[in-house]
């Protein structure tokens, strides 16, 4: 049989064809199953992506809706504040028209025009007169319609605060599953900080009320920011500034010309205005604008800009007097001549305007010397000023002054002096030794006092000691200005009304409390980023029951797990008064970083080369 | 593919979504098999039926009284156009194959790229890119180990291949160029470790097997020697594709898409095959193909939105 297989040579052909056809067969399997795992791979990134994705847009719809809110809570306080100056302005108002109605009247008929035109006055100052009053109810303070919507607001955005970060962390593993996952989860990377995770707050987003006071809403009034000039606002103007402006415009139809006497209403708002804003802790001054020049009065302010403050050096003695039991604090208080206290531009009054004029809502205090040697004092001359730069860091600022060591003279910061001694101005207005609060603002003084001692012939007595005491003084006059632009102002703004130390002058009083805006926190930035890890099975998702005699002729099924990393982002203000949150894909740092943590911590040399070798094959 | 997940908008530069072409090219490159495969049938069919003629006395058995070996004979005459067209299936195939895995090489570079570019390093401001040869370069960097990755199963694990097929592409450059400037042994040290660890304990079976080491270095480093990643037509070295070079940081900042491309000099390991497929792709290779080792340069594009600052309005 074997003899005649060898001889039939029929088909033979067919062997090798039958060869090649499985050699092909071979070769579309693999391009095939190529094709499918670079499809499915692309598929699951692209998965992973969505899910990372999904978790960010709850949180920037959430950051974007509190900003709304803190948006509206601005606009309504600034309101309040325009409607309360004007309810306070038009009684004054109201007030001298009728003086000036009654003058004109008496002096009829030389005051016939001036009558006619109190008369249009009138007819305009009528109607605004009962509108004010008609939202007076709304604004009043505390009781008004308009604080209960802001509280409501405030309420809602902790709402949002609470379940936006939290249905993303529903929402995205579901949408992974509609694309076709086995199992998805994203989380914030908050949660991927060993040992440092708070499981509390975990899923809301990342702002908070603590430690807000209403000041805070007072950048946001008056400068107003990017959020204000995407709703139509002018650049650098918030609500209550335009508020205060539409009052103003309301000049050239000449209701409250001054020089057709209604006693320079605008003047009188602006006081008012003023009134109001520092009630809610916020300068009722006009804010400087972008490209003035700004003063500062404090020595962190001038390290923080680098600028240069400005030393004065006074000299100053007694006469010879006899009571030698005088000491340094008996200086203390001593005051330069040149100062004039009612506004003049000297020492005392830089010290009075750096613990009241120019910290938002603080009443500048009144100078109160009380040293019994400062009336001995005579002979006072301003040396010299110098100025003293802010660029080297902690200690910098201040002068370098001589010391004399034996015969030699050396030269050391004026701080670390021995032979001064640190004064400042407290908020009472009484001077007193430098404490670390105040310790840097303008008017800071640094006292030496040396006496000298004389033997006077007196008739009839023999002789008597007299003493003179002579008085140096370092003050610190100013502590530089420079002009600041974009997020420099931004900044500085931020700091002037949102951390006044004074806070509020009434900080709740009967209304229970102010609303405060919602904020995001300081650490906030690993909040803002989600990580997504996304597992599918080839073969798995989606599919039917299978019949049991399947499983002889299916291979297991390959797994593909990607993961992705987003975040959520504000290219123009992170002042949550700007209605700007987005999300995009980011390289995903946050496991590398985790398990470098991990292996900081001591969790094993395991999680440090993991670490490294994601880092390395990291494809994001 | 849900709506949401394709709202990712990776794009073929001819503007197709991506994950639609890769479907289409499947289609395509399964629909070519099965009409190389029915072709092949019909010409065998059509080869047998010609020697089987006259009821078992062949044409070239003409004037033979014994049939004798002639078994022997047509299986030789059908043997070899048999192996050649093999040879080039084969061939053909790994193309193929290849050029997959360089499409999923661009996708993984334009989606590295389109997070990396837009980010900052300590001396990469938002949408700039230092040369990877500068100092503190690190988005080039980034991007090319996202590239790699998806080309190591398709290098060479030999080292004599490896090293054969370097040589080739890399004197193709200098013979191109007319110097000796073309070849870069430049390697990314840290990213061929990171890749080797990866690789070695991807199989936990035989982690520790020397050859499987050996292989995996080799895989790497080839990988970083034969891909050239393009940027809106600008590579890692600051050249262009015109030739022309660029010095200096490479500003994305304004533009409105990153056009991606990888280049991955593909090694035609087949033998005869891989020669004449060269040649079929590039026929001025015909000068070096006496002692150069072909490889085949396979490139493939994929654009993405460019992610841009947004400035206050």
């Amino acid at each position: 049989m074997i003899r005649r297989f060898h001889k039939d040579d029929s088909a033979q052909v067919s062997f090798l064809a039958l060869a090649a056809s499985l050699v092909l067969v071979g070769l579309m399997a693999m391009i095939i199953n190529t094709s499918d795992v670079v499809r499915h791979r692309i598929h699951n990134q692209e998965v992973a992506d969505v899910t990372a994705l999904a978790a960010a847009t709850w949180s920037a719809r959430g950051l974007n809706t509190i900003s709304m809110l803190n948006i509206l809570n601005a606009k309504l306080l600034s309101m309040t504040v325009i409607v309360n100056a004007a309810s306070r302005t038009m009684p004054v108002v109201r007030g001298v028209h009728g003086v000036q109605t009654g003058i004109a009247a008496a002096c009829t008929p030389f005051c016939t025009p001036w009558s006619i035109l109190l008369q249009a006055q009138g007819i305009i100052i009528e109607p605004i007169d009962a509108g004010v009053r008609a939202m007076e109810p709304i604004t009043r303070n505390c009781s008004g319609a308009a604080w209960s919507v802001m509280r409501g607001l405030q309420t809602a955005s902790e709402a949002v605060r609470q379940t936006f970060g939290r249905i993303g962390y529903l929402e995205a593993p579901a949408i992974a599953a509609r694309n076709g996952a086995s199992s998805a989860f994203a989380v914030e990377g908050s949660l991927l900080e060993i040992a440092g995770s708070n499981l509390t707050e975990a899923g809301a987003l990342p702002v908070s009320t603590q430690d807000r006071t209403p000041a805070d809403f007072c950048t946001a009034m008056k400068s107003g920011g990017p959020g204000f000039v995407m709703q139509g606002y002018t650049e650098g103007e918030g609500p209550a500034e335009h508020g205060r402006g539409i009052w103003s415009d309301l000049d050239p139809i000449s209701v409250f010309n001054p020089a057709l006497a209604t006693l320079g209403a605008p003047w009188i708002f602006d006081g008012f205005y003023s009134s109001e804003m520092t009630r809610l802790g916020c300068d009722g001054s006009t804010p400087e604008k972008e490209g003035q020049k700004v003063e500062f009065n404090s020595l962190p302010q001038c390290r923080e800009h680098d600028v240069t403050a400005t030393w004065n050096y006074y000299q100053d003695e007694t006469d010879w007097i006899l009571d030698g039991s005088l000491t340094l604090n008996d200086f203390v208080a001593w005051t330069p001549q040149d100062v004039d206290l009612q506004g003049g531009g000297g020492a005392i009054e830089n010290a009075a305007a750096a613990v009241g004029a120019d910290i938002d809502g603080a009443v500048p205090v009144v100078h109160t010397p009380t040293g019994r040697g400062v009336s001995e004092l005579t002979g006072q001359r301003k040396v010299r000023s110098r100025g003293a730069s802010c660029a080297g860091g902690g200690r910098s600022g201040y002068p370098i002054v001589e010391r004399a060591m034996g015969s030699d003279i050396i030269f050391v910061g004026l701080r670390s002096h021995p032979d001064y001694t640190h004064f400042e101005i407290g908020e009472s207005g009484l001077h007193r030794r430098a404490t670390s609060v105040r310790s840097e603002v303008t008017g800071t003084y640094f006292l030496r006092v040396e006496r000298d001692e004389r033997e006077v012939a007196v008739e009839g007595e023999g002789t008597r000691s007299e003493y003179k005491y002579s008085l140096d003084a370092w003050v610190l006059v100013d502590a530089g200005e420079k002009v600041l632009e974009g997020e420099e102002l931004t900044e500085y703004y931020e700091e002037q009304s949102g951390t006044a130390d004074s806070g509020p002058v009434d900080s709740g009083g009967s209304c229970g409390s102010f609303p405060v805006p919602h904020l995001l926190v300081d650490e906030a930035d690993d909040k803002l980023r989600y990580f997504a890890v996304v597992n599918h099975g080839l073969g798995e998702a989606n599919q039917p029951p299978r019949p049991f005699w399947s499983n002889y002729f299916s291979v297991s099924p390959t797994r593909f797990t990607s993961f992705s990393q987003a975040q959520v982002y504000n290219d123009l203000s992170t002042d949550m008064f700007t209605q700007d949150w987005r999300v995009r894909l980011e390289r995903a740092t946050l496991l590398e970083a985790a398990l470098q943590r991990a292996g900081d911590l001591g969790l094993g040399s395991i999680a440090s080369t993991a670490s490294s070798v994601i880092t390395t094959v990291n494809n994001h | 593919m849900s709506t949401q997940a394709m709202n990712l908008q990776f794009h073929t530069t001819g503007g197709e979504d991506y994950l639609e072409f890769l479907q289409r090219l499947e289609f395509f490159q399964f629909s070519c098999v099965l009409a190389v495969i029915a072709f092949s049938a019909l010409m065998l069919r059509f080869l047998q039926l010609k020697f089987r003629g006259n009821g078992g006395a062949t044409t070239l058995a003409v004037g033979w009284t014994k049939r004798r070996g002639i078994a022997s004979l047509e299986f030789l005459l059908v043997l070899i156009p048999l192996l050649i067209i093999i040879l080039a299936f084969i061939q053909i195939a790994l193309m193929m194959n290849a050029r997959l895995h360089v499409g999923y090489a661009a996708y993984a570079a334009a989606r590295s790229a389109s997070t990396v570019v837009y980010s900052e390093t300590d001396d990469e401001p938002i949408g700039v890119l230092l040369n990877s040869g500068e100092e503190n370069a690190e988005k080039w960097q980034r991007i090319e180990r996202a590239t790699a990755s998806a080309l190591l199963p398709i290098s060479p694990g030999s080292a004599t291949a490896a090293a054969k097929a370097y040589a080739s592409f890399s004197a193709a450059q200098v013979i191109e160029d007319q110097s000796f400037g073309g070849v870069d042994f430049g390697i990314d040290g840290m990213a061929a470790a990171g890749r080797l660890t990866a690789m070695v304990i991807h199989r936990a079976g035989d982690a520790w097997d020397g050859t499987r080491i050996q292989r995996s270095a080799v895989k790497s480093l080839y990988t970083d020697l034969a891909t050239t990643v393009w940027i809106n037509d600008r590579n890692s070295g600051g050249e262009m594709r015109d030739g022309s070079e660029q010095s200096g940081t490479y500003d994305l900042t304004s533009s409105d898409t990153l056009s991606v491309s990888v280049d991955y000099e593909f090694w035609l390991s087949v033998p005869y095959a891989g020669r004449a497929m060269k040649l079929a792709f590039d026929a001025a290779w015909i000068l070096q193909s006496r002692f150069l080792t072909p490889t085949l340069t396979i490139s493939d594009t994929v654009v993405v939105t460019a992610w841009r600052k947004r400035k206050a309005f």
